[in-house]
């Protein structure tokens, strides 16, 4: 079993670092302090945090604003209230003015776990992919959040980075190197089907291929960490010629999975099978690693709905 | 009364003149919600916003934010007499693809600091706004207009707690209290009185004064700047729609475009206002 480390933990220590170089990046919360880890960077830059409170909305506008006037402003929260309820903040006052403003969502998907659905951002990527101007970042480790921060700091314009709760396993050295917009292929042992994934999931379907390898079952598995702009050139490439096709997210499907049914389409690729894994319905009250097996998006599940369209 | 002060009543009914041209030719648009406000607008861009038309980003200039934007014609109205932009380009209001867009659009409109519309949103920008003016220790104010409809609006009162906290003295919010809001009366729509209560509730300097007298809102502005520690809101009584009498205190001119023989009256109205000044 690998390392387990929050992504908010990668989050945390990659503000801290980019801070140290770039005096224009501040942090704005929305009572998420604690949640975060943020004291670091509270106690060494503690004139460039702002604490909104629990307002949400407050904290997206001011925010905008403030990038209006030169700053790089990581406004940290959680997903469901940031993507639903501050919304309209971040299309028409972050992603409008195409302003710095760096949207850190923990919470993302199924990973506010036990709290139920309240919590549960699991309509986030299908929400913020439908919002020009905005870049989406859907890390899939710690290591990838970490490099996620200075990534989402070099774009010009709003970025909606997704985090999660609880610790998930490590899936990337430290050494790895992440490109924006493009997206890594975590395995490649065959064409028999290629699963795309992000976030906690891609983890999870590289444990997938693992095991179905020993089966006999070859796969791919891509993990697309930019959401929007999405990597339509290694879609295309990976899933040229591929038996099937499957996505895999840790919210509703119509997240990354219709982001790449769009993308088959245009590209004209027709693979014989193609299912989108994730939720259709609100989440319920679980463990995160409860929640991946109910909604069969753990390594069973993901080789489970494999083996069934490679048998098909 | 005094030559520059006349000059600024003056004005204020050619800035309405405008707003009203602005409506009538876009033939849709927010007279009314203009006219309330002219005043206001005339005193902060002819006195007192220390503001650069030929560097409209200049760092240290003051800050405004019109949280209330669909009152953007008078605003358009003000950037262009001040030299933001030309006068002639007015008549672009609302029209396709123009940069006089139906609310203010900071990409898109010289002057203009901030994108604003929809309501509320405003008030929280120029909070934004100020923390960095605090943050940098600069000399700069930042100014909203807002509605009195639009305090109904959560975000308004989650920025004033923030500024209340923050000791935000650099922030001075004018509130175009009309009483009117699209549906017909604030107060019986949802009541928001008192509003001084609840502004000195969050920690806010509040002053209360008639809207359309320059003279007080000049005054208003300079107490405002000599109270140390908190922000301050202007709670400016205003008439919907004033200079054009069959607008005025009539909520169904929120947004509506006068007729042909409507505009010719409005223009012999505020005309003989203009030539009042002179």
């Amino acid at each position: 079993m690998s390392k387990m480390v929050s992504t908010r933990t990668g989050f945390g220590q990659g503000l801290v670092e980019l801070a140290a170089e770039r005096s224009e990046v501040i942090t704005a919360s929305a009572d998420t302090y604690r949640s975060f880890a943020l004291g670091e960077f509270v106690e060494k830059y503690p004139d460039r945090y702002y604490e909104f409170g629990i307002a949400e909305q407050n904290m997206l506008t001011a925010s905008g604003a403030m990038a209006a006037e030169g700053y790089c402003v990581f406004a940290v929260g959680y997903s469901p209230f940031l993507s639903m309820r501050a919304l309209e903040q971040i299309r028409t006052f972050a992603a409008y003015p195409n302003l710095n403003v760096k949207v850190a969502a923990g919470l993302s998907g199924l990973s506010g776990d036990t709290d139920g659905v309240t919590h549960q951002g699991t309509e986030d990527i299908g929400i913020v992919r439908t919002i020009p101007n905005m870049t989406l970042l859907c890390p899939a480790d710690a290591v990838a959040a970490k490099a996620f921060v200075k990534i989402a700091a070099d774009i010009e314009g709003p970025v909606y980075l997704r985090l999660g709760r609880g610790a998930t396993p490590i899936l990337y050295g430290e050494d790895q190197e992440f490109s924006f917009g493009k997206a890594i292929r975590v395995r490649e042992y065959g064409k028999k089907a290629v699963v795309i994934a992000c976030g906690s999931c891609v983890y999870e379907a590289a444990m997938a291929a693992d095991a179905l390898m020993e089966k006999g079952i070859d796969i791919t598995v891509l993990d697309m960490h930019t959401i929007k702009p999405l990597d339509a050139d290694s879609i295309e490439a990976c899933c040229q010629g591929a038996d099937s096709v499957i996505t895999v997210e840790d919210g509703t499907i119509y997240g990354l999975g219709s982001a790449v049914a769009e993308t088959l389409l245009e590209r004209h690729i027709l693979p014989k099978h193609f299912r989108r894994l994730g939720l259709t319905t609100f989440g319920t009250a679980g463990t995160y690693p409860e929640l991946l097996h109910f909604y069969g998006l753990d390594a069973e599940g993901i080789g489970a709905a494999v083996e069934e369209l490679a048998n098909s | 009364m005094d030559r520059e002060i006349r000059e600024l009543y003056k004005k204020s009914y050619e800035l309405r003149i405008q707003a009203v041209k602005m409506v009538y030719h876009a033939k849709t648009g927010h007279a009314a919600p203009s006219l309330s406000m002219a005043e206001l607008i005339t005193a902060l861009y002819f006195k007192i916003l220390q503001v650069d038309p030929a560097n409209p980003r200049w760092k240290d200039r003051d800050r405004f934010v019109l949280s209330k934007g669909h009152a953007c014609p008078i605003y358009y109205a003000a950037l262009a007499k001040r030299g933001f932009f030309p006068e002639e380009d007015l008549m672009e209001y609302r029209a396709l693809n123009s940069k006089l867009q139906g609310h203010p659009d900071m990409r898109k409109c010289p002057g203009v600091d901030m994108t604003t519309g929809s309501l509320g949103n405003g008030a929280s920008a120029s909070l934004g706004m100020a923390l960095i003016g605090q943050k940098e220790k600069k000399d700069y104010y930042v100014y909203a207009i807002c509605g009195d409809g639009e305090l109904q609006e959560g975000i308004v009162w989650e920025s004033a707690l923030y500024a209340g906290n923050a000791h935000a003295d650099h922030l001075i919010w004018l509130v175009d209290y009309n009483g009117l809001q699209s549906g017909g009366s604030v107060r019986e729509i949802q009541n928001l009185e008192s509003l001084e209560e609840k502004f000195k509730g969050f920690g806010w300097d509040v002053q209360t004064i008639d809207g359309h007298k320059i003279e007080e809102i000049l005054g208003a502005v300079e107490t405002a700047k000599e109270r140390k520690g908190k922000p301050s809101v202007i709670l400016a009584k205003t008439t919907k729609g004033k200079g054009v009498s069959y607008m005025e205190n009539q909520y169904l001119w929120h947004m509506k475009a006068p007729n042909a023989e409507q505009y010719t009256q409005a223009m012999e109205e505020l005309l003989k206002e203009v030539q009042s000044y002179e």
